[in-house]
């Protein structure tokens, strides 16, 4: 029946807005206001779910994030999410929801028979069980058992968003005592904003202390969930419509008041699992916020004076009160009279024996202390209070200390570490006390199956006996309890159980629960969406794509795009002809000329009176002798001798460099030399400029490179007398600067031309056009990788690894003839770096079948397990019309002529060891007549 | 002996309503002297225990602990195990780690539930495809499994993967060891602790050690808050705090301690077969047999012994995660933890004798120790039972630093975890 | 999320820097011909404290490679920091 169970009147809803939505098929209707749980109730729905581990009937105990019961699968096309709390989740017109872990329903479960063997199945049964055959025999049917929900299978069409803000005061919670925190503090002048994780008040209370200063932000839906270091404290907010579902504020406060309320703790009987038992304070929370009476007879089981006020509430709301349960022999005098007044019978020293009901609850059996059997008292809701416990988790992030507090039976808030405080009820001082324990008598001396039917954590089904067979088996930490039995590992956290469940430990051990002691708070305090954590960070706000200053006119190139090293860059251009397209493009500048958008390449310059001596100590190689208008190949080394980076160094002035280094590093070297400027060597005048997005670079290169680029507006004379090989040259091109660098990574003449990055595309325009006559190429990444594969040139980082030195690429020279110090020297003198089995560059050809060899093939050891050497980059040539390698040999320069086996995909080839170099191996072409 | 482990004992026990399960393991008091001390009751210090007892007769052994046991890196890793090691060196110690996991459950009458669901290590690019052979190659020729999948066989395994074609990070395949997998993590520490302390291992808790004690180059003995401990053989396996347990024998130790964080959602119905590792996004992510999504980053990039990481940490290996499942962005994150874990140059560990007489250091595990426990324990245990360290942890010693000849495992490519 | 507060920027996230490395009162010159153990200790070797300690970091957005005072066994406030270069 609709809204059986709402009454007339009361509760903060809107009466006059009617909300329809269906639960596990059934059409229902709630108001606007409710939530999906007081709908439910208002419904007379008391089956949600089904438990994590024994698929027992769940329902409803808590008003909010302390729930244990009312998780559910929210269906929304692709927005459908699983384990949703139903207390936290405002109704809406139309919502679908559908209950996790069972099939088909929550009252009808095929697993729900697990309930049946729940003896056999104690804490840890599954590290004593389970051995043989193997874990792999039962794994696949437990993992379908557990998990709740079921996660989407598309993508999300949410957006999230990430806040960072700033405040002198943040209030955790806008209950009485935030609300009046927040305006106290607001009154004085400070900068505030409070949180709350729901509605700010109820309005129908309306005695909240609104504050109308604009110093004031109040966030709703707004749930703090995690203290940092420094007063940082993290926030999921929801949003309620709009176009971002969810945003994480990063909130940094300059002081912080934690107004996060206490969480009533349930009391621990048998049965107390079973649908229609509910926290007291939620019992009475659905009656005053949405008017619904969870049930139509009820009783109330406690050990404080603080639930005999609910049971006089309900008892006024029309709900028959047919018992407290007090397990204390006396309780205050005036909570006795005002359950006098009302009528209520009080059962004082007693506890419930058990509860009865299919499914739901019918009926509980009380009895007076050291009786065996006790009364039935018949009802269908049954408030439970075992006292309160300050919600701390935020507090101690913070780094604050918990003190147990006996009297409260729980802990309150010690000695702060940041500028934090807890106030309200977060406090404890306002507290009701409790008359002891959360069960009954000596929990040592129950019945095994009364400890088995008495459940500490709901979710997780642990039970008390758990507690017991943890205890005995000497889990007695109760971080190992937590982890033995999984007690506060669901999606609670252990919010009404951690408490329970260290007292119990503590009565099994003989301990106090001051000296037990809490588990660890981790974040966050309630579960946050992944989505929101991510925020905007996704695609290329998650990881940067950069673009070259030709992108724009690669498309109608036909450009093969690739990204590499975070550029988005070509990798080939579209085939012509017979030939593929890198075969094409390798041989135009073998034979012609090619281009190429040269620009991710790093570009650093280095000024100042000492940059030839600050580079001398950079790099493995000597540069103060370098002339100026010369350039020179460098290698750069850590300070354990491996090459991090190689390229040129380039003197444009006797005190001017401009140095290239490999895309992937542009950032990375640019680190390294500062870092070595400021902390090593302050006191040499050096500026050090990154220029690698400032600067395009078209690289022209081939044997017509410099007829093309005699046709541009260049102010520079390019024939090899004053322009010779590894020289550089400062100029203009049509007005605009440029600097050219003469190289031959490719092999061939090339001129590397740098300019302003806004006038990369239209010089690409121009050579184009110039080259066009000269059958000019564009040659992308794939046909430079083998054009150097062809000069036997390395990449750092694909033929060398983290113990490459220079000597094995047979660099050594470089340094060897140095006489200043350089940063690795020290290394580089150790036996170990000059070793002569060390891995060493060298080429590969393939014996007999003539297969290219493939790249990532591994010359195995002669003897033994695992590899002397392997092929790094490989290819076929087009320039020589056969497969040709390089790779890393141990002592592979003394073994060029030698056969030796090579590995790949579980077959074995042979290759030939030669020298690197296959094609002009004595450099001829780059020293052109010209 | 402990009560042997059984659905029989379990079916018998439930007879009596559990109340005679006996102890996993006492709760010793530390006498004044042993033989070995070990320092740090995590899963080194207890399996090197285990083994000292149970392979060479030793049981006149103590595991301090400052906590609980397995409190540390243990408890707090994301429980992967694999061996697909490069350097060969690595690939035998640390297959030798993963066969011994492989039967450890029998060993230990204690099931720690290994699940060998394969490591899935995700290709970006082409490039990545090609480096991959060249692993899958160095793999086959240490004897390690290891296979490619094609983009479409890795289709039908994790279809939940971001195969769109405008995906950030484009996937080409993948590598896979299919041997490798997930285990129980704290199983492993309390099945080693049983087995230890029924051979006559004492495991102490909260008994922190707080100085060890050397006198002319040789080890006497270690401080503990509860007084002086006596031994000729010191074990430090003190992961997280191996620098500051050194300091006190004189020793310095190429190590800086980075916390390393964990996190797992909310439990959901199996969706996740394997492990997957995305190294261009640098987040990996099993499901745990509870059916949370486990899921691990890289380092929060400073040193620090706070047991905490930033939350910019957890937001980008949360980010990183969901650019290669897409659909995982509406579960909810449930828990958030970090442990702190030594970081060495080479990220290879350090195991062999200190410079100090009859000390044995356990250390340097990076962000990978809990696969290496076995082996770890094992070796360790052998090599203080014959004095020597074992061939199959010689180039780990701490020597290697002065001689240069490091272990680079970062050098090859993929996140170690 | 604790904060450096940079010289020149003042009170920043430390998301914005990057550790650079511990500091030591006696380091060797960067080019001081040292082999085998001493080599070892310099390259290698760490003091890695618990609680308060002298580090390099770089503030990644001006620049500037700053020696800062932390306290690595709980790292909350801010941490001070001056100019590396500083003699």
């Amino acid at each position: 029946m609709q809204n059986s169970h709402r009454l007339e009147s009361g509760g903060c809803i809107d009466r006059t807005k009617l909300l329809s939505f269906r639960f596990d098929g059934r059409r229902l209707s709630g108001f606007q206001g409710d939530t999906l749980a007081s709908a439910l109730l208002a419904n007379g729905i008391k089956v949600v779910g089904r438990s994590f581990k024994l698929h027992r009937p769940r329902g409803i105990t808590g008003l909010g994030e302390e729930d244990t019961g009312g998780l559910v699968q929210l269906i929304d096309d692709a927005r459908s999410t699983p384990n949703v709390r139903a207390t936290q989740t405002e109704l809406v017109e139309g919502l679908v929801a559908r209950s996790v872990n069972c099939w088909p329903g929550p009252r009808w479960d095929l697993a729900g028979g697990l309930s049946l063997l729940s003896r056999f199945l104690p804490a840890g049964f599954y590290y004593k069980t389970f051995k043989w055959p193997s874990w792999h025999f039962y794994e696949p049917l437990i993992r379908r058992l557990a998990g709740l929900g079921r996660a989407p299978d598309g993508p999300d069409p949410d957006r999230y968003e990430r806040e960072y803000l700033h405040c002198e005061v943040l209030v955790v919670g806008g209950g009485t005592a935030g609300m009046t925190a927040a305006a106290a503090a607001a009154a004085r002048g400070a900068d505030v904003i409070l949180v709350e994780q729901n509605r700010v008040s109820p309005a129908c209370g309306g005695a909240y202390p609104r504050s109308s200063s604009p110093s004031l932000r109040i966030f709703e839906f707004a749930c703090a969930f995690g203290y940092y270091e420094d007063n940082l404290v993290a926030v999921s907010r929801r949003a309620r419509g709009g176009r971002i579902a969810e945003r994480l504020c990063l909130i940094r406060a300059h002081e912080v008041v934690l107004a996060t309320g206490a969480i009533e703790r349930p009391m621990i009987f048998p049965g107390n699992d079973r649908p229609g038992v509910m926290l007291a304070s939620a019992a009475r929370g659905y009656l005053e916020r949405y008017g619904v009476v969870p049930g139509r007879r009820a009783a109330l089981v406690t050990n404080n004076d603080d639930a005999y006020d609910t049971a006089v509430h309900l008892q006024r709301a029309g709900v028959s009160v047919a018992a407290i349960i007090d397990s204390r022999d006396t309780p205050a005098s005036d909570a006795a009279r005002s359950a006098a007044a009302a009528g209520i019978a009080v059962h004082t020293g007693s506890s419930i024996l058990g509860t009865s009901g299919w499914h739901a609850l019918r009926s509980i059996t009380v009895a007076r202390r050291g009786e065996s059997r006790g009364r039935r008292i018949d009802c269908d809701l049954l408030c439970t209070s075992g006292g309160w416990a300050p919600t701390l988790h935020l507090y101690s992030q913070s780094g604050g200390k918990l003190a147990f507090d006996e009297a409260l039976g729980a802990f309150v808030p010690g000695e702060a570490t940041q500028r934090v405080r807890a106030v309200g009820r977060a406090q404890g001082a306002t507290l009701p006390r409790t008359g002891g324990n959360t069960w009954s008598g000596d929990v040592g001396a129950w019945t095994e199956r009364a400890r088995r039917h008495a459940f500490v954590d709901l979710m997780s089904d642990v039970a008390v006996t758990d507690i017991a067979v943890a205890a005995q088996e000497g889990y007695v930490s109760v971080e190992h309890l937590k982890r033995y039995t999984t007690l506060g590992m669901s999606p609670d956290q252990g919010k009404t159980s951690n408490l329970n469940g260290l007292a119990l430990l503590a009565a099994f051990t003989g301990r106090s629960p001051g000296a037990v002691g809490n588990t660890k708070f981790r974040p966050p305090y309630v579960p946050v969406t992944l989505g929101a954590f991510a925020g905007r960070a996704r695609g290329i706000l998650f990881s940067k794509v950069r673009r070259l200053p030709t992108h724009a006119v690669q498309d109608e190139s036909g450009a093969r795009m690739m990204e590499l090293s975070g550029w988005l860059r070509p990798a080939h251009y579209a085939a012509k002809g017979s030939l593929s397209s890198t075969e094409a493009e390798v041989l135009a500048v073998r034979h012609r000329v090619g281009l190429m958008d040269y620009s991710p390449i790093g570009k650093i310059e280095i000024s100042g009176t000492d940059a030839a001596r600050f580079l001398e100590r950079i790099y493995a190689a000597p540069v103060a002798s370098l002339p100026v208008g010369r350039a020179r190949y460098g290698l750069m080394l850590n300070e354990n001798g491996v090459i991090v980076d190689d390229g040129i160094v380039a003197r444009l002035a006797e005190r001017r460099f401009f140095l290239t280094v490999t895309s992937g590093h542009a950032e990375l070297m640019v680190d390294w030399l500062e870092e070595w400027q400021q902390c090593a060597w302050p006191d040499l005048d050096v500026v050090i400029t990154p220029l690698t997005t400032h600067l395009a670079a078209l690289l022209v290169s081939g044997p017509l490179a410099r007829t093309v680029l005699s046709a541009l507006k260049l102010d520079l004379p390019l024939d090899a007398g004053r322009f010779p090989h590894m020289a550089v040259r400062e100029g203009a091109l049509d007005g605009v600067p440029v600097r050219v660098l003469r190289t031959g990574f490719s092999g061939e003449v090339s001129f590397e031309i740098y300019l302003p990055w806004r006038h990369g595309a239209t010089l690409w325009r121009e050579i184009r056009g110039a080259g066009a006559a000269y059958e000019l190429e564009l040659f992308g990444t794939d046909a430079m990788l083998m054009l150097r594969l062809e000069k036997g040139f390395i990449h750092v980082g694909l033929d060398t690894d983290s113990t490459t030195v220079p000597d094995d690429i047979d660099m050594g020279r470089l340094h060897q003839r140095k006489s200043e110090s350089f940063i690795g020297m020290q290394a580089l003198a150790r036996p170990h770096s000059k070793a002569a089995e060390r891995l060493q560059l060298v080429g590969f050809e393939p014996v007999g079948s003539g297969d290219t060899l493939a790249e990532g093939a591994q010359v195995p050891c002669s003897h033994g397990a695992g590899r002397q050497g392997s092929i790094t980059s490989s290819g076929v040539s087009p320039t020589l019309n056969r497969p040709i390698a390089i790779g890393m040999l141990t002592s592979g320069r003394s073994r060029y002529g030698e056969i030796v086996p090579v590995h790949h995909d579980g077959r074995r080839s042979r290759a030939r060891v030669r020298a690197p170099c296959f094609v002009d191996p004595n450099n001829e072409r780059l020293r052109d007549a010209g | 002996m402990a009560a042997s482990y059984s659905s029989w004992g379990l079916v018998r026990q439930a007879t009596v309503g559990h109340g005679s399960w006996p102890r996993a393991w006492r709760a010793a008091a530390a006498k004044p002297s042993y033989r070995v001390v070990i320092v740090g009751g995590g899963g080194h210090g207890i399996a090197t225990a285990y083994y000292l007892a149970k392979e060479h007769g030793i049981t006149d052994v103590a595991v301090l602990e400052k906590g609980w046991i397995g409190g540390g890196n243990t408890g707090r890793n994301t429980t992967v195990v694999r061996s697909n090691y490069l350097r060969p060196e690595s690939a035998a110690f640390y297959d030798f780690s993963l066969r011994l996991y492989e039967r450890l459950t029998a060993e230990l009458n204690f099931n720690i539930m290994f699940s060998r669901r394969g490591l899935t290590t995700l290709l970006h690019s082409p490039h990545a495809v090609n480096a991959a052979w060249g692993q899958l190659n160095t793999l086959h020729l240490n004897g390690i499994d290891a296979e490619i999948l094609s983009r479409e066989e890795l289709q039908r395994r994790v279809p939940l993967l971001n195969f769109a074609p405008d995906a950030r990070f484009p996937i080409h395949g993948a590598i896979v060891q299919p041997r490798a997998g997930v285990v129980r993590h704290d199983a492993v520490v309390w099945g080693y602790a049983r087995g230890a302390d029924a051979r006559g291992v004492d495991i102490v808790q909260n008994c922190e050690v707080t100085g060890i004690e050397a006198r002319d180059g040789r080890v006497n003995g270690v401080h503990t808050r509860q007084g002086f401990i006596a031994a000729s053989q010191v074990v430090m396996a003190v992961a997280g705090s191996s620098s500051l347990v050194a300091a006190t024998a004189g020793i310095r130790l190429p190590i800086m301690t980075y916390p390393l964080q964990a996190m797992v959602t909310e439990p959901i119905k199996p969706c996740l077969d394997t492990v997957v590792l995305s190294p261009a996004t640098g987040s990996y992510v099993s499901q745990s047999d509870r059916g949370e999504l486990v899921i691990g980053g890289g380092l929060d990039r400073y040193p620090s012994y706070a047991q905490r990481g930033s939350i910019a940490v957890t937001a980008s290996t949360v980010a990183g995660l969901l650019e290669i499942f897409p659909s995982f962005s509406r579960l909810k994150l449930m828990r958030q933890w970090a442990g702190m874990v030594d970081i060495i140059a080479d990220s290879s560990p350090i195991l062999g004798f200190a410079p100090v007489r009859g000390m044995f250091i356990n250390a340097g595990w990076g962000t990978g120790g809990f696969k290496a426990i076995p082996a770890g324990g094992w070796t360790t245990a052998w090599s203080i039972a014959h004095q020597r360290e074992h061939p199959m942890i010689a180039p780990f010693s701490l020597g290697r630093f002065a001689r240069g000849a490091l272990i680079d495992e970062a050098a090859a490519a993929v996140i170690a975890h | 999320m604790f904060r450096i507060n940079c010289p020149w920027c003042g009170i920043r996230d430390h998301d914005e820097f990057t550790f650079g490395g511990e500091l030591r009162a006696h380091a060797p010159a960067w080019d001081a011909p040292l082999t085998g153990e001493d080599l070892a200790a310099q390259l290698f070797m760490r003091d890695n404290l618990k609680g308060v300690r002298h580090e390099r970091w770089l503030h990644t957005s001006c620049r500037e490679w700053l020696r800062v005072v932390r306290d690595t066994a709980d790292h909350s406030g801010v941490c001070e920091a001056t100019h590396v270069r500083a003699p």
